[in-house]
């Protein structure tokens, strides 16, 4: 039996090794999806605290079955040994499931705590009017998403309603998306901002986030939506800075002229026309 | 047989000639009468049909189908004043002349439809493989090569609808018809017919959902959709016909399971006494037939949706997509466990032979299994987080999703516990084992991450959900059914199969599989959401890498595959009676397993776990020759 | 013996026929493709080419179309187009179908062409009235998207509206799908199934290079 002690303290002391190290190079990797806004920087968080949870879990459990297959061979267990009754410990019972108890709920208590402080997505929105044109850079800047088959396009209603086939944002404002479909159910995935909002015909599905970095981001369907819902992607969208922004929208502005007056008033969800079965 | 062959006799006997037969004219029928007398006021044109006439020749067809296999002959004989049928005909009909003919023709020996299963579920298991051979060949670039977007979507949703097939009834379907009457003492199940049935209707449901290419095919991936799935051409109405016909087996198959276990077990056979396989069939039952209504329902209304321009599920008609999504997934939830619950009580059946020891919790790991059915009904909407539908629900949900890991975890810990000092004898169908609970451990802990809101946001409808659900479907679910085979082909066939050969497959599969699957985890972190053909071009080393892994893990269940049908139908190694000593009472009934099961009805059922002491699980009385007939 | 390996070449076959089946009704040849013709004409320094195309209410009217649809709308001769990189398309396009409209009056707008300019039967728009769209010719990852007038109800049989206008393809060589926006697809839901969703009608791809 001595054997076997030693067998024990070299599978828990490399358990131990493993899931420290394992936890410090977490810590260090990059972990999705990045921190290019405050809503990715809360997933990435979360992300982080459960795989940090995950791991020494994980791997003890592996330990713990990789252990019962070795330690045949280091000290195979006599018969007697092996055949003792042990018909369920009640102690050991109890433990194993507190613990996973109170594992699962210290996770879902955090979870509840991220998603009330960040509201990422207040869902399906009530409001009937568009938010008014933010006055600082915490009061939300009203961006809406239409999906449609097969391409995305975004309406601005705080500048007139102008519509455009890209994406850009100004950095660190924070953005109220109000995401809708005018015809089957799509998804609009903008991975690094972490905005993931199901785009449902006649509702308004609505994510806040706050971009806090620049650069040029990819924008995907997440959602099935026919022939091509793997080409409804495009690389082109931006987060810029303030002014560069500005000077976007009155390019867009001016490009978007001859089409104002034929498009509809702004709304949060759109009746689809011509007809639903098409004519 | 002593008598001149009766007319219901000969029906059955040609029932599956006469059951192709019977679908062609059922098919033809129905389109005829579609097509033409329903009024389709569509303005849709489809030079190969209308809705209607699809829909009501496949219904036509599984109709006919079943008709020519002979399950009417009974009522419509009775109805046409015809005696009962006699002895003889009842004992063809169980399959008694023996032979190979009667596996097919419908047959209600529980003994032959676990075989027939076993053969629809390897069947479904390669052809959809097949199919995901095609997929991953297409992503090994990031835009369209060897398929088009069109014939992408198809080859998607065939693969997935045929896999969904295959793993509803992979470890039920096979073994819980087969040994579930065994192991609680009786002859054959509550149902015979129903449980034929059951079996019957998987075959047209393969072939109706495969016509789908014929019909220009399905773009709404297995989980259909709502709005796209009424926008679709004529090849949805297959897919929907299809699952519905699984959806009615899988019901089906519930009530006939739960009816056999609680009313047909062997005096003395308390439900303390049942083996945890057992328990796991009931519970995987009534999911099975709680929850597959709602699918029947879904269908149902899609059918109409696209025939008679309903509008359940278009929201410009009053309707919405989140009725399809939550009815669906009210189905679905509860289904990925049927499908890996009885893997579950698979597993722990056999760990107890390969310790040689009693299972350690068993209380405790029925305990598990039924707190997993119960709260499989109330987990559905973690499919949901990001569509936008009732937010303040999802701290529940995720805690009810979270919660779901501690019965789960449960299978773990007396797992452990039953491994725990044990001399484990290392067999092929151990190594299988191992390989499950390495596998699902890991698909459990991809599951943690998405029923956590936050980080679902990010991972949700990427691959790396596509992974979890293939570690714990593919990892769990196929490796124990693996395991499975290995473990009973001595009882249902009597042979054996080479250890060596057997041993190289499972460090193939289990190498190909996890080198698969991992690649396409981290393409699920960085952002590759599922069902694309083309995707961004950072992606690409990975995709590539998981196509290489994925054609190994393809030629490693082919090589499964051919090593089963090299020993059963060509090499013939006879096995052993009992060649892994299981205390279990499948194992004590000799091979080939008598007609009705046992020559006397045993007595003084016990646990068959009782490996400290030794002591049978139940009395057969006066000892009965390991090969009784030939 | 004899009739089980009988059953297991049954299964080989079975097998093989399976294996034929994925790949003849999944793989695709690569399908015929219309290549533009080459002018001499130069436009910012790239050569011109030229591609003509018809929109119409059913293929199986011109005769057209390989007879599986014959009643669906689709662009004829194929909506599989090859034009060499770098080069600036002249495309012209024949619109026979009717008005359908728009569902997102932004598509009404001409994008992406030069100078972002269409011309109607002569005469030069930068954007259409989204009720009398018949079609568009879209190819999003380009940014090029034009709206195309459909004819009007009263007008007389076999009446047709001429569209033209310039896009610039890019230098390096890919495959760019393109579609059309306007939900043309009769009778099937929110008009976009059908040949909206089926290469060869209204869903096409682009070769550059």
């Amino acid at each position: 039996m001595r054997n076997r002690a030693t067998a024990i303290r070299v599978v828990v002391i490399v358990w131990l090794v493993a899931a420290v190290a394992g936890d410090v190079a977490l810590a260090f990797g990059p972990i999705p999806p990045g921190q290019a806004s405050d809503l990715a920087s809360s997933e990435s968080l979360t992300i982080l605290l459960l795989a940090e949870i995950a791991w020494p879990v994980f791997s003890a459990v592996l330990a713990a079955l990789f252990f019962t297959l070795v330690v045949n061979k280091i000290a195979p267990p006599t018969a007697e040994v092996s055949a003792e009754a042990l018909r369920g410990n009640t102690r050991a019972q109890t433990a194993w499931i507190a613990a996973t108890l109170v594992v699962v709920l210290s996770l879902a208590v955090y979870g509840t705590v991220a998603l009330a402080i960040d509201q990422p997505g207040a869902g399906i929105s009530a409001d009937a009017a568009a938010l008014p044109m933010p006055t600082s850079t915490s009061q939300p800047l009203e961006v809406q998403v239409i999906a449609q088959q097969w391409w995305f396009t975004y309406r601005y209603p705080s500048y007139g309603g102008i519509e455009t086939s890209q994406l850009v944002l100004p950095v660190n404002q924070k953005i109220e998306f109000h995401i809708t479909s005018l015809d089957v159910v799509h998804s609009f995935w903008f991975y690094a901002l972490g905005v993931k909002a199901d785009a449902v015909p006649l509702n308004d599905n609505v994510v806040t986030a706050t971009p806090t970095l620049t650069g040029t981001y990819r924008i995907q369907c997440a959602e099935l939506c026919g022939l091509w819902h793997g080409n409804m992607a495009d690389n082109t969208a931006m987060v810029v800075s303030s002014s560069d922004f500005a000077a976007w929208m009155q390019q867009q502005t001016t490009l978007d002229a001859p089409v104002m007056k034929y498009l509809l008033p702004y709304s949060h969800t759109y009746e689809p026309s011509p007809t639903v079965y098409g004519s | 047989m002593s008598t001149p062959p009766t007319l219901a006799r000969r029906l059955n006997e040609w029932g599956l000639p006469l059951g192709i037969v019977g679908m062609v004219i059922g098919f033809l029928i129905g389109f005829a009468v579609g097509t033409h007398a329903i009024p389709y006021s569509f303005g849709e044109d489809n030079s190969l049909g209308s809705d209607p006439g699809i829909l009501l020749g496949y219904a036509l067809s599984v109709v006919g189908f079943l008709a020519g296999m002979g399950f009417l002959n009974y009522p419509i004989g009775r109805l046409l004043g015809a005696k009962r049928p006699s002895e003889e005909d009842n004992a063809y009909i169980h399959g008694e002349s023996g032979g190979l003919s009667r596996y097919f023709r419908m047959t209600t020996d529980h003994k032959v439809i676990g075989l027939q299963y076993l053969v629809m579920i390897l069947a479904f298991l390669f052809i959809g493989g097949l199919g995901a051979m095609f997929i991953r060949t297409e992503l090994l670039t990031p835009s369209p090569t060897i398929a088009t977007a069109q014939s992408y979507l198809t080859l998607v949703g065939l693969h997935s609808t045929l896999m969904i097939f295959m793993a509803s009834a992979a470890i039920i379907g096979p073994f819980g018809n087969y040994f579930v009457p065994i192991m609680i003492g009786t002859r054959n199940m509550a149902f015979p017919r129903l449980e034929a049935l059951t079996f019957w209707l998987l075959p047209p449901a393969g072939i109706i959902l495969l016509s789908t290419v014929f019909l220009g095919g399905f773009t709404t991936g297995w989980t259909g959709y709502a709005p796209l799935a009424d926008q679709n051409v004529l090849g949805m109405d297959s897919y929907l016909i299809g699952f519905a016909l699984i959806g009615i087996s899988i019901g089906l198959s519930g009530v006939n399971m739960i009816a056999t276990i609680l009313t047909m077990r062997a005096p003395g056979m308390a439900l303390s006494r049942m083996p945890i396989f057992v328990w796991s069939v009931l519970v995987t039952s009534f999911l099975g037939a709680l929850a597959a209504p709602a699918l029947i329902a879904a269908v149902m209304m899609e059918v109409f949706d696209r025939s008679y321009q309903t509008t359940f599920f278009v929201p410009a008609g009053g309707g919405s997509p989140y009725l399809w999504e939550n009815l669906f997934w009210f189905f679905g939830h509860p289904e990925v466990y049927i499908f890996v619950v009885p893997a579950f009580g698979l597993i722990m059946e056999m760990l107890p032979v390969f310790t040689r020891r009693p299972l350690w919790g068993y209380r405790v790991a029925v305990g598990g299994m039924v707190g997993i059915g119960l709260l499989s009904f109330v987990v559905w909407q973690h499919h949901l987080f990001v569509s936008g539908l009732a937010p303040s629900l999802r701290p529940f949900y995720m805690f009810s999703t979270e919660l779901i890991s501690v019965p789960t975890g449960i299978i773990y810990l007396v797992a452990l516990g039953t491994l725990w000092r044990a001399r484990t004898r290392f067999t092929t169908p151990m190594l299988f084992i191992f390989g499950f609970f390495f596998n699902f451990l890991i698909g459990g802990f991809t599951g943690v991450f998405l029923s956590d809101v936050p980080s679902d946001f990010t991972l949700h409808a990427s691959y790396f959900v596509q992974a979890h659900f293939h570690y714990t479907i593919m990892g769990g679910e196929v490796f124990a059914l693996m395991a499975a085979i290995v473990y009973y082909l001595p009882k249902m066939t009597g042979r054996t199969m080479d250890i060596r050969l057997l041993r190289f497959q499972f460090w193939a599969v289990f190498i190909t599989f996890n080198g698969t699957f991992i690649s396409l985890i981290s393409v699920g972190i960085l952002g590759m959401p599922r069902r694309v053909i083309s995707y961004a071009a950072y992606l690409q080393p990975l995709n590539v890498s998981a196509t290489v892994f994925a054609y190994g893990l393809g030629l490693s269940m082919t090589l499964f595959l051919g090593i089963l049908l090299w020993e059963v139908f060509i090499k013939q190694r006879v096995a052993a009676a009992n060649p892994w000593e299981s205390l279990g009472v499948e194992w004590q009934v000799p091979t080939p397993v008598p007609t009705f099961n046992f020559d006397r009805l045993p007595v003084s059922w016990s646990l068959p776990y009782d490996y400290d002491t030794g002591k049978p699980a139940a009395d057969f009385g006066p000892a009965v020759p390991a090969f009784s007939g030939a | 013996m004899r009739s089980r390996s009988w059953i297991l070449v049954g299964g080989i076959v079975v097998f093989g026929v399976l294996v034929g089946f994925f790949v003849t009704r999944f793989l695709n040849p690569t399908p015929p493709q219309i290549a533009a013709s080459t002018t001499s004409q130069t436009l910012q320094g790239r050569p011109v080419v030229d591609f003509n195309l018809t929109t119409v209410a059913a293929v199986g009217d011109a005769g057209q179309g390989n007879g599986e649809h014959p009643n669906w709308v689709g662009y004829l001769p194929t909506t599989y187009l090859k034009v060499p990189a770098g080069s600036v398309v002249h495309m012209t396009i024949d619109q026979q179908d009717g008005q359908t409209g728009l569902r997102n009056e932004y598509f009404g707008l001409v994008r992406g062409t030069v100078n972002d300019q269409m011309t109607v039967d002569g005469k030069v728009m930068g954007a259409l009235d989204p009720s009398l769209a018949a079609h568009t010719f879209t190819i999003p990852d380009l940014g090029v998207s034009v709206p195309l007038e459909g004819v009007a109800d009263n007008a007389p049989a076999n009446a047709q509206i001429v569209v033209q206008f310039d896009f610039v393809v890019p230098d390096k060589p890919g495959l760019f799908r393109w579609q059309c926006f306007v939900p043309c697809a009769a009778g099937t839901l929110y008009g976009n199934g059908g040949p909206m969703q089926t290469l060869g009608y209204m869903a096409g791809e682009l070769q550059v290079g």
